[in-house]
């Protein structure tokens, strides 16, 4: 629902594929409010953990029945001897977004020279979000729906080569 | 002890409704009415409980209607229709959505109770169908750099409504010390009060349905984008029988329990019922319009 009507809102010349200035409105009318949720984004370093205030180079494309939103989010990690272990998650505390990481390869590394990155996908079970108040567990064909998830998160290991 | 308690229930009533402002749960992505940043929403309780029944009806339509998109099945269509119906049931239960305009203007005037119904309908009804009308319209006539959810076009609206409940606000006032200068006996005020016109009730219902229904947009909008234009108004309809249902409700039980207190015959509590009431109800119409542009003025 969010594509079709992000859709008809800023394809405004019909064309199926956003130009740079219909680009800027949907940075500026559907996307730019994110800052307030830290665009959904959980880095924790060292028990250290970032939230962004900014990100860069935002670009939206249509794909199919799908709207792409690219965008760069700016984090500096110093190398450590034994290696760098970074977490990354990506939820919506408010459950509006439902965001699933598709593959355990979902963080390319374009250093491959200099770096290897072992990557695996987990849940968090310490934090949940909470789609149904009532708690009330619900199985449905085979599913259970406890009324809340736990949000994935990226377990990052950088080590120099 | 008895009248104690049942004025207590009313302005407990009144509180909880009255209060509820124009917050709840919001699309992240979206900015705010007047163009203003929103925060994520931490709303628990019972506000809570409904906007994730809330999330959970609007997940539930939009895999039926990705699914009719593709199969075209009667079946799924009845599903749309019943899941519409309660999406309606459930959105107007959410803050907002014209309670609190409907509460001011019960409680500033003797209202007959069919009047209070068709109010809750008509309300209802522009509020959900200016969105479908608007959205055809854009899409079929305009065809320009405009969206039903863009901020512009929802001040206007916004600014409309607030001037129509104004009038009816100014209106409750102006009638009250028309009461007080003639001294007219209090049953032949009631008389004149309950003498509601047809335009009156018209006009609260359009300061009531005049900003659209972002839902309805969207799942008009959604429909649409499936060439599915019969099924879009179908969905509106049942959407709309649900807002309106909820309304009916909640302006019965506020009709009731005002018509509870018209009807105390104790001297004691005269002005509350003759002074403190409708006044209370006109000023209330009149933060309700407030509450609606508030967006969009800065100090």
């Amino acid at each position: 629902m969010f594509t079709s009507s992000i859709i008809m809102d800023y394809d405004l010349d019909r064309d199926g594929a956003f130009s740079e200035k219909e680009i800027d409105d949907i940075e500026e009318n559907a996307f730019s409010n994110l800052v307030n949720y830290n665009y959904f984004i959980w880095i924790t370093e060292n028990r250290k953990s970032f939230r962004p205030e900014k990100v860069e180079d935002f670009t939206a494309e249509i794909k199919g029945n799908d709207i792409i939103y690219r965008f760069f989010v700016p984090y500096k990690s110093i190398p450590e001897e034994k290696g760098n272990t970074v977490i990354l998650a990506v939820y919506d505390e408010t459950f509006f977004c439902d965001i699933a990481i598709k593959s355990a390869k979902a963080v390319p590394n374009i250093n491959s020279d200099l770096f290897s990155i072992d990557m695996n996908v987990r849940k968090n079970e310490e934090k949940t979000i909470t789609y149904d108040n009532s708690f009330q567990s619900v199985t449905r064909d085979g599913a259970s729906y406890p009324g809340y998830v736990n949000p994935q998160e990226m377990m990052l290991r950088f080590s120099e080569k | 002890m008895k009248k104690i308690r049942l004025f207590s229930l009313f302005f407990l009533f009144v509180i909880c409704t009255g209060l509820n402002s124009q917050s709840g749960s919001s699309n992240p992505f979206y900015k705010g009415n007047g163009g203003k940043e929103i925060t994520a929403p931490r709303s628990g309780g019972l506000i809570g409980y409904v906007s994730s029944l809330q999330k959970n009806i609007n997940n539930r339509i939009s895999k039926i209607i990705n699914n009719y998109k593709k199969e075209k099945e009667n079946t799924l269509l009845l599903y749309i229709a019943g899941f519409a119906f309660l999406y309606g049931f459930i959105h107007a239960m959410t803050p907002g959505h014209g309670k609190n305009i409907i509460l001011g203007w019960i409680l500033s005037s003797e209202r007959t109770f069919i009047k209070v119904l068709l109010t809750s309908v008509t309300g209802m009804f522009f509020h959900v169908f200016n969105s479908v009308i608007m959205i055809y319209i854009i899409l079929y006539f305009i065809k320009d750099r405009i969206s039903v959810q863009s901020p512009v076009f929802i001040k206007y609206f916004s600014f409309a409504a607030f001037i129509l409940i104004l009038i009816i606000a100014l209106k409750g006032i102006s009638d009250l010390f028309r009461k007080k200068d003639s001294h007219i006996h209090v049953n032949n005020l009631e008389k004149i009060n309950s003498s509601t016109s047809l335009k009156e009730c018209i006009v609260i219902s359009a300061g009531i349905g005049l900003v659209p229904c972002p839902v309805a947009a969207i799942l008009t909008v959604f429909m649409i984008s499936g060439k599915l234009y019969a099924e879009s108004l179908l969905t509106a309809s049942f959407f709309f029988s649900g807002m309106a249902l909820t309304l009916i409700i909640y302006s019965s039980a506020v009709w009731a329990l005002r018509s509870s207190i018209a009807s105390i015959k104790n001297n004691r509590l005269k002005k509350i019922r003759d002074i403190f009431l409708p006044l209370s109800g006109s000023v209330l119409l009149i933060f309700s319009g407030f509450f609606i542009i508030l967006p969009y003025i800065s100090f």
